[in-house]
């Protein structure tokens, strides 16, 4: 080389270099680790011992989405609830009171053989053993138990024991009910501690706090911008897109707290099996960040970086965990080694609005318990819906097109397929809660259902029971022109439209993915056929006390409460049915 | 003088780092905005920006090309 090239060759390095630090913090990097992930070994398991209910793990076979299965490889379908008892829900009848103390007590001791008396004043009623009784009265499997930052890190860097032990108070209970529990780090809407203008200075409406739930006061930075909503949607406020930014871009290192958060929740529970997993963060919503960057730089580097500390994988750079990480940053070992349970991953919030994936779908993790929950809205909070337009104009693919691409979302993600969260007016039960069963179903998609006992909501109460008002609504005390603050109970009539909808026939457990099922609410018809290999282990078909109708195919065994169960010791083809006859509902005699 | 499609370049270039869809952009911009400062004979500047633009634009295309592979290869 003469010198005039060495010289332009130097003179092209400076570029080089910028190009070089930009891709680190950009696609070109996460893209690179990402291919790294992907290319490595999944991380492996720590094998313990199990308790009443055996571990699950993501089961991945070449040309299959990836699957929720059990020790015997057999898939798991969980269906369940999703009960607000444990979130820390502003409470009240003066909404210019900013921060009240949380409602319900958070010593378990409250809760032993008894349950606190429930208000109006708070949206949601307590979660007490009852509770659980119930869910499995319905035959639900599992149960999505959301949490709040604010109960288990109160002030910075004390973490809640006894908000730790409520919790491992509710998994008891799950457990003596043969649930699985979602630890679900809930929020929406960032935190109940964004402010509320009372005369909002940008022309929105003032929120209502009772919709704001999360992080607590401390880790809550508004930058100074108004908390005032617009378009309707508490989400579209200055100062919640405020706070969700500074803590992608963990601002003040209030990220990096969030995980030692989970760590400290993790460490209670790693060995319990009945834990099905964490769910690390409800709806997340971008703040000033557009997808697909949102996602693919910011959410899911996050996700990776919680799995990193809790589980000990070391997938992403080693990088300061005080200042903003990007996407190629993992973060430290916490010590937690949790090498067992199932992260659930939501997508961010847009997706719920589109239909339509707003990430890559790049690997993230070498960790192989992944789950992609996805929030179906099909004509609740899509387009069509906030644009108030008829359902027929979004999404194209009608209800299919959010389960068909969330499978292949799943696929390039390595991750299994779980709605962890639906729901809808019970005016819309036979149209959109009956519809996103049937794509479930087609899907072979467990679920959560939002919601379980709500008090009172701003129409209708979303719960499988009504609310304290009975089932034509009410307004909680707080919306009240005179509040009523007199002492409820826990909650209203069992709906009967939901129990028949949701207390449905489902294999627990099936020898494989191979298989197809449905069932007709409206005749208590049910067929299930499929295939299984040679040595495969059997089917659990489930039948709920509400389902009557004949069984043909297996060994059924009724249970003391008149549900049934069952077996199939399946080799080939393999057919169940259940016969049409009558539900037997639940008598409302609240 | 500095050429007009070299700044262009550098912001398409970043851009299309943290989104692929400028990346295509970003290339060919940053490609004429060179081709032009080459054939100026030492008239125009912002050859740096330029090759920047040019760098940026192929590593985000491939990216993205790349990325669309995998999207339907994984997910089929």
């Amino acid at each position: 080389m003469v010198r005039g090239e060495r010289l332009t060759a130097l003179r092209g390095l400076p570029v080089a270099l910028v190009l070089l630090i930009l891709s680190l913090f950009s696609y070109p990097g996460a893209e690179v680790l990402s291919l790294v992930i992907k290319l490595s070994p999944p991380a492996r398991s720590v094998e313990k011992p199990s308790g009443p209910l055996p571990w699950l793990h993501v089961a991945h076979q070449k040309g299959h989405t990836p699957f929720i299965a059990d020790d015997r490889g057999r898939l798991v379908l969980l269906h369940g609830a999703i009960p607000g008892g444990l979130i820390d829900f502003w409470s009240g009848t003066d909404q210019s009171k900013l921060s009240p103390p949380p409602y319900y007590p958070v010593d378990s001791s409250a809760y032993e053989n008894r349950c606190p008396a429930n208000s109006a004043t708070i949206r949601v009623p307590p979660l007490c053993q009852n509770d659980l009784v119930e869910m499995a009265g319905l035959g639900f499997n599992s149960v999505r138990l959301p949490l709040s930052w604010s109960l288990l890190e109160p002030r910075r860097g004390e973490f809640s024991s006894a908000y730790v032990e409520r919790v491992a108070q509710v998994v008891g209970w799950a457990r003596a009910n043969g649930l699985y529990v979602i630890l679900d780090m809930h929020q929406n809407a960032y935190s109940r501690y964004v402010g509320r203008a009372l005369d909002p200075p940008l022309g929105g409406e003032r929120p209502g706090l009772h919709d704001y739930t999360g992080a607590p006061a401390w880790a809550t930075n508004t930058n100074g911008l108004p908390s005032e909503t617009f378009l309707g949607q508490r989400e579209v406020n200055p100062a919640v897109f405020a706070a969700s930014t500074n803590f992608w871009y963990n601002v003040g290192g209030i990220q990096s707290e969030y995980i030692r958060a989970l760590a400290f929740l993790a460490r209670r529970f790693r060995d319990d099996s009945s834990v099905a997993g964490y769910s690390i963060f409800n709806e997340p919503w971008p703040g000033f960040n557009l997808p697909p960057g949102f996602e693919d730089l910011l959410l899911f580097p996050f996700y990776r970086r919680v799995i990193d500390a809790l589980t000990g994988v070391h997938d992403g750079l080693a990088c300061p965990t005080n200042l903003f990480m990007p996407a190629v940053c993992g973060f430290p070992d916490l010590g937690v080694r949790d090498r067992q349970h199932l992260f659930f991953l939501d997508t961010g919030l847009v997706r719920e609005v589109t239909d339509f994936p707003t990430h890559l779908g790049l690997p993230i993790s070498s960790y192989p318990n992944l789950v992609l929950g996805i929030h179906a809205y099909t004509h609740k909070y899509t387009f069509d819906a906030l644009a108030k337009l008829p359902p027929s104009t979004y999404p194209f693919g009608g209800y299919d097109q959010s389960y068909d691409l969330a499978e292949r979302e799943a696929r390039t993600l390595g991750a299994a397929l779980f709605v962890a969260e639906f729901g809808a007016e019970t005016s819309e039960d036979q149209q959109l809660v009956a519809a996103q069963l049937e794509e479930q179903e087609k899907h072979r998609a467990g679920f959560a259902f939002w919601t379980w006992k709500e008090n009172c909501g701003t129409g209708r109460s979303w719960g499988i029971y009504a609310g304290v008002y009975g089932d034509g609504g009410g307004r909680c005390a707080y919306e009240q022109k005179v509040p009523d603050t007199s002492s409820k109970p826990q909650n209203g009539c069992l709906r009967g439209a939901r129990e028949a909808l949701l207390a449905r026939p489902y294999p627990r457990v099936a020898p494989s993915d191979d298989f197809s099922y449905s069932y007709t609410p409206a005749t208590g018809a049910f067929r299930l056929s499929g295939r299984a290999a040679p040595r495969n282990a059997p089917l659990e078909l489930f039948i709920p006390r509400q389902v009557t109708g004949a069984v043909s195919g297996g060994v059924a065994v009724t249970h003391p409460d008149g549900s049934r169960t069952v077996t199939l010791s399946a080799r080939g083809a393999y057919a169940v049915t259940i016969s049409p006859a009558p539900l037997r509902l639940t008598s409302c005699k609240a | 003088m500095r050429e007009l499609n070299a700044t262009p370049a550098v912001v398409l270039g970043v851009l299309g780092l943290f989104s692929g869809i400028f990346a295509p952009f970003a290339l060919v911009t940053g490609l004429n905005s060179l081709r032009r400062i080459r054939a100026s004979q030492g008239m125009l500047t912002g050859e740096r920006s330029a090759a920047f633009g040019l760098m940026a634009g192929l590593l985000g295309t491939l990216l993205l090309v790349g990325g669309t592979v995998y999207w339907f290869a994984a997910s089929a």
